[in-house]
């Protein structure tokens, strides 16, 4: 497994707890998570706001040091390491936001901020490694001079796809990328996202709450609540046959797009 | 059976061109009327154009909006602040916004029934109790007494439901009103706003970009496209057998979890063209 977690705890201070001076009391935001995942497999990271499920995102970068427990990427033991010794293993997992209008640099062009991720990484950039980039994301050419705010929703998540992907990642976490967008352009968004993992070969941790959305596009999925996995399996079976009540409770909340009379007093 | 709203042949424009061409639709008394589409397709204009909160750069430039026969348009600032609130409420999207942070939920409760239906302070909180038992807030009492960030986005939500009925309007607008919330509290709010409605007899305007929740909330609903309404009919009829192909390609778009072999298709280039074409022309 490239991405291994076991046992993993997240401790995280509580801001909303006020305190003079000293240290403030610590909030337990993992408890116990384990999980792994595959090269070129899909896992969908389910649950409702608050569940911890960008948190395990987080954790699973090492952009947070678990408190408990190990994280292994590619055999490698990460769980403690240095800001400077995660620098080399950067390039290779990479994250893609929910809202690209504030995780892009809104005085940057997009060519700059494409170029700019490939430079930090010494990577190099030759115009045409990234011309074909914005091409494989579906962007014309004519986006590299403008700025975030210039192009639409969309566009700017394929932006956010493009500057993952040119680093040439293996580990790609998507944290609800789609949400913001409308169903059309979800379904473009996700179109791209999936030809782009089979062809890369990535493992990809895809954070959502829509659970339509992850049965389309995850392998399996792990359901979180309260900083636990309530349940963990293979996509289709656990839509089949869920076996927790908070799993059961999250699939019949869903409206789906038919008149069902008593849909909203079951 | 007379409706409480009727819009007819209205059309708006910003600097930036047609926002709503020639929108007519109307919703009676205890019905839902949903109003879905994309962004940008001018739902939540019409919701403003209701309760006269247009943006200065949106201007209205033909049409009629009559709210029980009289054409609210052309309705003095005066009598307009009048019917907001008693007779035409909103059910707001974001209910942390909209709600007054400074304030205790049972000052802002009681506001409306104090001042507009001239109710005593002890009477008002009375009322306001009951309202928030009716939304089924436990210990109500408590609740009364805290401020908006101490309460989840679901108990807002309930708040600002009871705030919009205390009055008894005969017209609701519902703005996209459970889209900040998780699945769970959205079906709740949904049978929540329902139920209400129901018992009431509330005419309802749900706007919303939603297909499923449009589908179980709503009795009718009007497909929106470039500010152009372009299927309009009983819910069952366009959700289930929908006549326009702009209809069918949001459906087409939407995941559904019960079929999972279904390929998501985006709203096809020619089909856009093909709207673009049928909007301005």
């Amino acid at each position: 497994m490239l991405v291994d977690a076991r046992n993993l705890s997240l401790d995280l201070p509580d801001l909303g707890h006020h305190v003079f001076l000293g240290r403030r009391r610590a909030l337990r935001i993992l408890k116990n998570v384990t999980l792994a995942i595959g090269r070129g497999e899909t896992v969908g990271i389910v649950g409702e706001s608050g569940s911890g499920k960008t948190s395990l995102g987080r954790t699973l970068l090492r952009l947070y040091e678990p408190s408990e427990g190990q994280l292994n990427f590619d055999g490698l033991d990460i769980t403690h390491k240095s800001p400077v010794a995660l620098r080399p293993l950067r390039r290779r997992m990479q994250m893609i936001f929910q809202d690209p209008q504030s995780a892009l640099n809104p005085r940057r062009t997009i060519g700059a901020i494409l170029s700019g991720a490939m430079h930090f990484h010494h990577m190099s950039m030759p115009e045409r490694a990234i011309a074909a980039i914005l091409d494989r994301v579906g962007l014309p050419s004519g986006v590299l001079g403008r700025y975030p705010h210039q192009l639409s929703g969309g566009q700017r998540q394929r932006v956010g796809i493009a500057r993952a992907i040119s680093l040439n990642p293996e580990f790609v976490v998507a944290d609800e990328i789609v949400s913001g967008l409308d169903a059309s352009t979800q379904a473009q968004v996700l179109d791209l996202l999936s030809s782009l993992r089979s062809e890369l070969g990535l493992a990809l941790a895809f954070i959502s709450h829509d659970l339509s959305v992850v049965r389309h596009i995850c392998d399996r999925i792990v359901i979180m609540q309260n900083g636990e996995i309530v349940e963990a399996g293979n996509t289709e079976e656990t839509f089949r046959t869920p076996k927790s009540a908070f799993t059961r409770e999250l699939i019949s909340a869903i409206p789906l797009p038919f008149p069902d009379a008593g849909w909203l007093d079951r | 059976m007379n409706p409480i709203v009727e819009i007819q042949n209205l059309s708006a424009s910003s600097p930036a061109g047609p926002i709503l061409r020639n929108v007519s639709l109307s919703v009676s008394a205890g019905e839902v009327m949903a109003i879905v589409g994309e962004s940008g397709a001018g739902k939540s204009t019409i919701a403003k154009a209701i309760l006269s909160i247009l943006p200065a750069s949106i201007v209205v430039t033909s049409g009629v909006i009559l709210f029980e026969g009289q054409n609210l348009l052309t309705l003095p600032p005066k009598k307009m602040r009048e019917l907001l609130g008693s007779r035409i409420a909103l059910i707001p999207q974001d209910p942390l916004t909209s709600l007054n942070p400074a304030r205790r939920i049972g000052e802002q409760l009681t506001d409306g029934l104090r001042r507009r239906a001239g109710l005593s302070r002890s009477d008002a909180m009375m009322k306001a109790l009951e309202l928030l038992n009716d939304v089924y807030i436990r210990e109500p009492e408590q609740v009364l007494k805290r401020f908006p960030h101490e309460l989840s986005g679901g108990m807002r939500q309930r708040v600002l439901i009871a705030q919009a009925f205390s009055l008894n309007p005969s017209v609701i607008i519902a703005d996209e009103p459970t889209t900040a919330l998780d699945v769970t509290v959205q079906k709740q709010v949904l049978r929540l706003i329902r139920q209400l409605q129901r018992t009431h007899g509330t005419a309802l305007l749900f706007v919303s970009h939603d297909m499923g929740v449009v589908a179980q909330v709503s009795d009718f609903v009007s497909v929106l496209y470039g500010g152009k309404v372009l299927e309009q009919g009983p819910t069952e009829v366009v959700m289930r057998r929908p006549s326009h192909r702009y209809t069918r390609a949001l459906l087409a778009a939407n995941p559904r979890y019960d079929l999972p072999d279904k390929r998501l298709m985006p709203v096809p280039d020619d089909l856009i063209e093909e709207l673009q074409r049928e909007v301005s022309g």
